[in-house]
This record gives structure tokens, sequence and C-alpha cells, in this order.
């Protein structure tokens, strides 16, 4: 249906043209390469296959460039918009940033370093400090650390927590070291640092008391200089340092100042990075090289022609082959196609598949609206949406689901309108139950069963078109037997069964009767025994029944989400309220109702979402979709930070070059 | 004695649906809580794709406010005349509760569980978001119909 053909091309060139080759193809977007080495190489595999290693190199350059970008957002902090895309850039500024790739990289080398230094520094800066703390304590004692005594007296330096254990020490000493010496250079509400000479054959005793006593020696005896010159000398490294430190940020955020062209060139280095990946997975001989690839059978003849104009190639192409698995193209109308999306999160169908996109869409539309339908609530989304899409323009997934979400954004509002629900009840409450909006059809709190029959209709016609694609497809691969006696009595069974229950006569008695006879003697005419095919027949019953029983209820999800969204609603509405129609009373409903009801939006609109899939998934793909393809992915520019822009002037500039260049 | 048993059973069945259906979710939310905090330290910029999983196994605790509200509204104690709530009437109110009350606590926790391990796969494969999404789904399912036999009885009694 709406999945676009793929033709096999192969393209004979030579080696030196294959650069440019690749260059080209990649610019048009139209070629995947079929890699005979499978999928993507990893870094790793990369650096072993390529001998120059040029592509490691350029791996490094990348991931350099990656930290230096990272450093530049610490640096010159900006406001980023929510949710903001790739910076647009022209391809004037692309094209004087990369021809600055020296400069730049060199900036980058001249910040490495000045990152390596200032990890240094910041090291030193600790040890320093930490050995001004422990010599403030000692900063009066006048006495030269490197002192380590006289040759027959040797200095102690130690600090004690209390008086007391100075008393131990003074009276162990007085026994056994008579002739030592002991001071109190200071004492404070620190504790005490005393300087213990003693004769240097009794030394090792004194610091036997010492350690027994716990005292603890100053680390730092033994430097040169006195507590106080020391601390000094400090002072002055680790303002040095300080203002070192101070130069290399200074020095690093001028040298980030230009970050953008840092993102510009890491994108222009990762590009040239995949081509070069590309271009080094392609065989060939000494003087030329081949490749293959899947390109759109329309673009065929324009990719070819293109080619050939500007280069010497040999190209051959030819549809895909009935046993060969193509990659896949969407090709849907504008209102399907943001359901593409839905369709890929689950998986792309394969190339002899039908594309769901188109039978599931309006499903999707209807069901969504319906689980939300709330005018307010539906409106927000769309207003939402629509700035998304068309404001920020984001690229990737959150584009694609916002194009989705703004299209059924428009069923949730059309679905309000019908059930009569904004923001729940707001009309009602905010004027006193005076006034309301009617339903259009009905109210699903005064009706739900109304709503369960609704949702139970809506649920089995899906399910019947999930039916109808498979016989569709049975049709289609000459299988019409299977779709009649499988796919028929199914239809035949549930619309005869909902007939005898509503309608009186005997049509939906002869249809259900019709539609068991057929599944009681085809349901299984794999087998020859005719025991054992009335048996599967009867199985089949009990399948079918108990299957569509269970995919049908699954459907009054829809009441359960609809009675979630507007009775939450509700509840926040009376809530708000509940100081009634006074000035205060309305201070109070404002924020109540802002908080509430977007609180109730999101959580509404993400079960709505979430359970709207499942129903696809499940209840609908079940039925005939298997989804085992993969998305067709051409040689294209991935950038990361940047999208490069080409106007009009330049492109034809260019290609005015390249022709002369070919020519 | 017995005038008042009505409104005190239709009371404790609607606490009955917002406590234990709000333990579950409280739990739930929570399990997923700890495993995306995990993965938050290695890519913070993931925040957003983990917080809508995260949110998967609170909607039971909303289904038990629901049930609460549908309770506490249709038999006239928050805004009518309770007068003519019998003890019999109570005790039907607290039996349809019941479905909500305990399937929400189970369901709740399970679906905490399977989105946790939605958390790990979001980690490693971003894109598959709407996988994890739907797995977690498929057990909320059983706390939607509980919450439909719950409330169509509510609105019957």
């Amino acid at each position: 249906m709406a999945i676009v053909k793929m033709d096999r091309l192969t393209i004979v060139g030579l080696e030196k043209d294959k650069n440019d080759i690749v260059e080209a193809l990649t610019n048009l977007g139209a070629f995947e390469v079929i890699s005979e080495r499978g999928d993507d190489l990893s870094a790793s595999e990369v650096a072993t296959t390529d001998p120059d290693s040029r592509l490691a190199a350029l791996q490094h350059d990348i991931t350099r460039l990656e930290r230096v970008i990272e450093l530049n957002r610490t640096l010159h902090p900006e406001k980023k918009a929510l949710f903001a895309g790739k910076r647009k850039v022209s391809e004037a500024i692309f094209r004087q940033a990369v021809s600055r790739e020296d400069d730049l990289l060199a900036a980058v080398s001249r910040i490495e370093h000045n990152q390596a230094t200032a990890a240094e520094l910041s090291v030193q800066q600790h040890r320093l400090q930490a050995a001004q703390t422990m010599l403030e304590p000692w900063q009066d004692l006048d006495l030269d650390l490197a002192e380590e005594g006289t040759k027959s007296v040797c200095l102690f330096l130690c600090s004690a927590d209390s008086a007391d254990q100075v008393n131990q020490l003074r009276e162990a000493l007085n026994e056994d070291v008579p002739e030592s010496f002991l001071h109190i250079a200071a004492e404070d509400e620190n504790g005490l640092r005393l300087v213990v000479a003693a004769w240097r054959p009794r030394a090792s005793v004194v610091q036997g008391h010492l350690r027994r006593l716990n005292f603890n020696p100053l680390p730092l005896q033994g430097e040169k200089g006195t507590p106080r010159q020391q601390m000094d000398a400090n002072a002055g490294l680790l303002a040095a340092n300080e203002a070192e430190l101070d130069r290399i940020q200074r020095d690093n955020i001028e040298l980030t100042r230009d970050g953008k062209s840092f993102e510009i060139l890491y994108d222009a280095l990762t590009i040239r990075y995949d081509r070069l990946k590309t271009v080094s997975s392609l065989s060939g001989t000494q003087k030329t090289f081949w490749m293959e690839g899947w390109v759109p059978f329309n673009l065929v003849a324009e990719v070819t022609k293109g080619l050939e104009r500007h280069f010497l190639v040999a190209t051959a192409h030819r549809p895909a082959a009935a046993d060969e698995e193509f990659p896949i193209l969407f090709n849907n109308r504008k209102l399907v196609k943001p359901y593409e999306v839905v369709v890929e999160m689950f998986g792309p169908p394969c190339c002899r598949e039908v594309d769901p996109t188109p039978v599931m869409a309006p499903f999707f539309f209807i069901f969504f609206g319906i689980m939300l339908s709330d005018v307010g609530y539906g409106l927000i989304l769309v207003a939402l949406c629509a700035w998304l899409t068309f404001k920020v323009k984001p690229s990737g997934e959150l584009g694609r689901l916002s194009r989705m979400f703004l299209l059924s954004g428009v069923s949730a509002v059309t679905w309000g309108f019908i059930f009569g629900g904004y923001f729940g009840n707001i009309i009602s409450v905010l004027s006193g139950q005076t006034f309301d909006i009617p339903p259009i059809w009905f109210n699903p709190m005064n009706d739900p069963i109304q709503l369960l029959l609704v949702s139970v209709v809506l649920g089995v016609i899906h399910l019947f078109a999930g039916l109808g694609v498979q016989a569709y497809m049975l049709f289609k691969t000459n299988r019409a037997i299977d779709a009649i006696l499988d796919i028929f009595p199914i239809y035949a069974l549930i619309i005869g069964l909902a007939l005898l229950v509503l309608v009186e006569g005997p049509v939906g008695m002869i249809l259900t009767i019709a539609a068991l006879a057929v599944m009681v003697l085809f349901g299984g005419r794999e087998s020859k025994n005719p025991v054992l095919r009335i048996l599967n027949g009867l199985m089949s019953i009990y399948n079918n029944l108990a299957g569509y029983l269970g995919d049908i209820l699954s459907y009054t999800r829809v009441l359960a989400l609809v009675m979630a969204t507007s009775v939450i609603a509700m509840v926040f509405n009376l809530l708000g309220f509940i100081g009634g129609p006074t000035f205060g009373g309305i201070l109070l409903f404002i924020p109540v109702a802002l908080i509430g009801h977007t609180l109730n939006l999101s959580l509404s609109a993400l079960s709505a979402y979430v359970h709207t899939s499942r129903l696809q998934y499940v209840e609908f793909f079940g039925k005939f979709y298997e989804g085992s393809g993969r998305i067709w992915r051409p040689l294209d520019w991935k950038t990361r930070f940047i999208e490069i822009g080409t106007d009009a002037a330049e492109e034809e500039k260019e290609n005015k070059t390249m022709q002369s260049q070919a020519d | 004695m017995i005038e008042s048993l009505g409104p005190i059973l239709t009371i404790l069945a609607a606490s009955f649906a917002a406590l234990l259906a709000g333990i579950g979710s409280a739990k739930g939310v929570g399990i997923v809580g700890e495993v995306a905090a995990g993965v938050l330290t290695e890519d913070p910029t993931k925040f957003g794709k983990l917080l809508i999983l995260q949110a998967l196994p609170g909607t039971q605790g909303i289904y038990g406010l629901l049930t609460w509200f549908m309770i506490l509204f249709n038999s006239g104690i928050l805004f009518g005349d309770p007068s003519g709530l019998t003890w019999q009437k109570g005790l039907s109110y607290l039996m349809a509760s019941l479905p909500i009350a305990i399937v929400g606590l189970f369901s709740a926790i399970y679906q905490g569980r399977v989105s946790a391990s939605g958390v790990a796969l979001v980690a490693k494969r971003p894109e598959e978001q709407s996988k994890a999404l739907v797995l977690a789904a498929m057990v909320e399912t059983y706390a939607i119909f509980a919450l439909l036999a719950s409330v169509l009885a509510v609105m019957n009694i």
C-alpha cells in the first residue's frame, strides 16, 4: 500500500572519486549502503580494520571536542529554550568554522593543557591548605622546624588534647628521663602544643612515652623555617596558585568564547567520520571501488543520472527480488503521515507486509480523542503541539510526536463538544449550576452504559477492520479459501450474536449457527483425520469466542478513561470553588484549577496515548500485523548540534563549481 | 447506632478504595522512582522519558480517588442528604469498592515492577520507550476493568 518499493543500485567507480561519490550520495540522501560486513562497526572494530587508524584519530578528536563543549556549557551558561532543536547554521558559517579546524583543535589542546594544570594546581592548593591548618596552632613558636636539636639533644614537637595528658607525661619523664625538658609552647581551647627536649641516647624512651600517651607529633617537623615563616610562604604560594587558576579560568573562558564553532566542528568531524567509515567499508581493486545500496525506485533514475554527470561511474539497478528484504520507506498522505511514528514504534512493516498506517490512523484519531474528550484539554494540547510543530520545530521523535498529538488533540476537542466536557464541568461550577453547555450527543457521566456500548461498537469496528486487512492480505497471496473459511465466520458470528441480543427475529440465530457450523467443519481442516478435524473445529470455536470476547471487552477501557478524565476534573473544580463565587473564592479557585487541570491533563493525555497505542498494538495489529521490517536509513548528514541550512544562491554556486570540476 | 451504620459503612467503602489503591500506586511509583534515579545518575537527560514511566503506576491511585468521589457523591455524603443511607446500602457500597481497592493495590505494584524494568529498557535504548509504556499498560488493563466494575456498581446502588 504505502511502502515505497526499493531498487538495488550497484555503483562501480574510480578509487580516486570514492570520497566525492560518497559525499555526493550523502548530499542526495537517497542511498542506503548495503554493508557486506553486516551491521555498523563498533569503534574498536573500526580502529582495527582501518590501517591508518584515521578513523580512530577522528574519533579521538571528536571526544576531545565533546569535552570542550561540555566545559563551554559550564563556563558560558546559556539559557536553553525548552525543547530547543538543533541550531540552524548557514553553509557559509559552517565552512568558515571548518576552515579554522587547526586553530580550533589548537585551542582544544590549550584548554586540555589548562585543565591538566588546573587539576594539578588544585591538588597543590589542597595540600597547602592542609599544611596551613596544621601550622596555625603553632604559629607563635619561634623555632625553625628544620631544627632537630643539637648534637646531643633532640627536639619533639607535638600536641595534646588536655592538660591532664601533659601532666602524665611530665610525671613519666621525671621518673624515667629526668634530664629531659618540657616546654608548653601554646595553650588554648584546641589543646596544648609542647616542645620536649631530650638527651639523644634517651630519645627513644621519650618517644615511647609520647606515643603511649597519645601525643600527636607535628608532621611538618623537618620542614624549613619557623611555623610563622612557613605559613607566610604557604600563603604566598596559595595566592600565586589562586592567581594562576584564575588566569586559567579566564583563559578557558576566552578560548571557549567562540563555543559555537566547537559545536560546528564537532558535527563536521562526525560527518567526516561517518563518510570515512562508509568509504573504508567499500571493497574494490587498486583503481576502482564497488558499492551497493537501496534506492527508492522512483529516485533511481535521478541518482544514477546525477552520478554519471559528475563522475566516471558504471551503474546498474534492479528491483528487489521476491525473497529479498529491503528497508522500509513510508509514503502516506499528509493527514496519515503523523501516525507513522506510532507504527514505527511498534516496528515498521517488513517489505512484504501492508503498511498499516492508513487503516490505523483514523482509529488512533478517534480513540485518543474519545479517551481525552475535553474541549479545554484538547485545545491546550493542540496549542502546545502547534507551538512545538510550527515555532520550535524540534527534529526527531519529539517533532513527529508533536505533529501526531496536534492532530489527535483536534479529535479530543471534537469529542469534548460531543460529550460536553469543558475542563470537566467548569462552566456549570463557575456559573453556580445555572448555566451549562449541553453535550451534542450525551454526557457520559449521566449515561455511562451508553458510552460502554459506544466503546464496544467502536471496538468491534476496529477489530473488523483488522480482520479485513488480514483477509485482504490472504486474498492477495492467493489464499482466498483461508479468508473465506477463517475470517468471514468471525464476522458472521459477532454480527449474529449482536443481532441475537439486540434485534428480534431469526436473522441473528441463522448467522450465528451458520458461522459456528463453518467453524466446526472447517476450523480444523489441516488435519486429515475426520474426528480430529471436528475436534479441532470445536476448539477453534472456543478459541475464537474467548479471544474475541476478551478483545471486545478490552475496549471498555474507553469508558473508564473518559470517566477518569472528567471525574478528576470535576473534583478539582469542586475543590477549587469551595469558597464560592466571592472574591476570595475566585482567588482560591485560580491556583487550584491551574495546578489540578495541568496535572489531570498531563496524566489523562498520557493515559489516552498509552491505551490507544495498546488497543492498536495488541487488539488491532494482533490480527494481521507483524512489524518485522527495518526503516530505510540513507547516507545522511548526522549532526548533533547544528542543522546546516543551504540558501538557494549558495547551492547554485556550489553546483556550478561541482560541474566545472566534473568538466 | 444502626442509623449511623449506613454512612459509616459508606465512608469505609470510599476510604477503602482511595486507601488501598493509593498505597498500591505509592508503592508502584516508588519502585520505578528508585530505578529511574539510578539511571539518571548516568544520564540526566533521560529525565522526561523516565518521568512518564514513573507516572504510569500512579493511575491506580487516581482510580481509587475517583471511586472515593463517586461513592461519596452518589450516596449523598458529599453534598446531599445522607439520611436515606441504610446499613444495607452502606454494605453494598463496601462490596462495590472491593474490585478497585484490591485490584488497584496489587496491579499498581506489579505495574511498578514492569515499569521499573521498562526504565532499564529506556536506559539502554531510549527510542524504545513506547514499548516499555505499552508493556506497563498491559497490567493496567485489569485496574481499568476493576474500576469499571466498582464504578458501574456504585452508580446503580
